[in-house]
């Protein structure tokens, strides 16, 4: 075993607002010279750029494990991390399926375009739904879904002051069921539960941001099962920093 | 003015019973709790599209007169199970948060106008 570096909260072009040289393939090339061992590819309420982060992270130096950050219907951003993308693409009809993220909600109004590429970076499609808006699904819902497709559920910047559990609930729910929480350090930590993991991500929305912040995990290996037991502090994995 | 007449006057309607006799001396609109957990008055009525359980904490904490949820939201169980605990009064109308906002303060403010 040893300590994996991992930055578990970065957005690429698909999301409303990030850059658009946040392309997977610049974000693995970029994670690599920042020596990172595992990244998560998160972006808002859509899995549509998974299939190039994963194909491009392949034989490479980088870990990548699908992701999402889900918006609910308190807007309380929620990072889901799943051990496939199937189980991603699963959470992201479940997230659409209802009429939640209609198509050709103008999204262009909120800057750039929701790219979707391939693994050689070319241009495959522009996203139409509002990928800013939110879920009808509340936190506990969500949170329930995520379980339920054997992901990990984190409290996105958990101490923010825009779409954290705390601004938009006032205070942490004590029956909460994330699996840990990410932390920036701007409000005091006792305002967190104890019995939360604390994780450090850069929640990077351009090239430069990637890396940033990051946690040690102590596993065997950088794959989404390591991951889970180094969270839940199982088989003596664990957070190391 | 006391709640039972606000809720009549507007329409609203009971998720969860309370105070009735009490007096609603202001309003506040917020969808942010940590927002309403900093600058929500005591006795105010709480208007807010929210409707997870924590409202009721923030209003309980605030000393809020009640909370009003609009645009016809869906309230879970555990939300309404919370407010009988804590006798929280919840009020839920198909109204969205500006017009009703707009109608309470109107009434509240003709009051204090006519003493
Ligand atoms: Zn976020
Ligand atoms: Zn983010």
């Amino acid at each position: 075993m040893r300590i994996y570096w991992a930055d578990l909260h970065i957005h690429t072009c698909l999301s409303p607002c990030a850059e658009l040289d946040m392309t997977p393939k610049g974000i693995i090339k970029r994670a690599a010279a920042k020596g990172l061992d595992m990244i998560a590819v998160t972006d808002h309420n859509s899995a549509g750029n998974l299939s190039a982060a994963l194909g491009c992270a392949a034989g490479g130096t980088v870990a990548v494990i699908p992701g999402m950050e889900i918006t609910s219907a308190e807007e309380v951003h929620i990072l889901a991390l799943f051990e496939t993308i199937d189980a991603a693409a699963e959470m992201q009809r479940q997230l659409y399926d209802g009429g939640d993220f209609p198509p050709d909600a103008g999204h262009k109004a909120f800057g750039t375009e929701q790219v979707i590429v391939n693994v050689a970076d070319e241009i495959l499609g522009f996203e139409p739904r509002l990928l800013a808006g939110a879920s009808s699904k509340g936190l506990e819902d969500i949170i329930g879904a995520v379980h339920a497709l054997g992901g990990l559920a984190i409290a996105s910047h958990s101490d923010r002051e825009s779409f954290s559990v705390l601004s938009q609930l006032g205070f942490f729910p004590e029956d909460a069921m994330f699996d840990a929480i990410e932390v920036t350090g701007k409000k005091p930590d006792t305002l967190l539960p104890a019995r939360f993991p604390r994780l450090h991500s850069s929640d990077a929305h351009s090239p430069d941001m990637i890396g940033r912040k990051k946690t040690g995990f102590m596993m065997e290996a950088p794959t989404f099962r390591e991951l889970a037991m180094a969270i839940k502090g199982e088989g003596g994995r664990g957070i190391r920093g | 003015m006391k709640i039972a007449e606000i809720a009549d006057k507007l329409g609203l309607e009971v998720v969860n019973e309370g105070q009735w006799e009490r007096e609603a001396k202001c309003c506040y609109a917020s969808d942010m709790l940590s927002d309403v957990l900093a600058n929500g008055g005591e006795g105010c009525l709480w208007i807010t599209r929210q409707s997870h359980p924590n409202i009721v904490a923030v209003a309980a904490i605030r000393g809020m007169a009640g909370i009003i949820i609009t645009g016809g939201k869906q309230i879970s169980p555990d939300t309404i199970e919370k407010a009988g605990q804590e006798q929280v009064m919840i009020f839920s109308t198909p109204k969205q948060t500006c017009e009703l906002a707009g109608m309470l303060y109107m009434l509240l403010s003709n009051e204090v106008e006519r003493g």
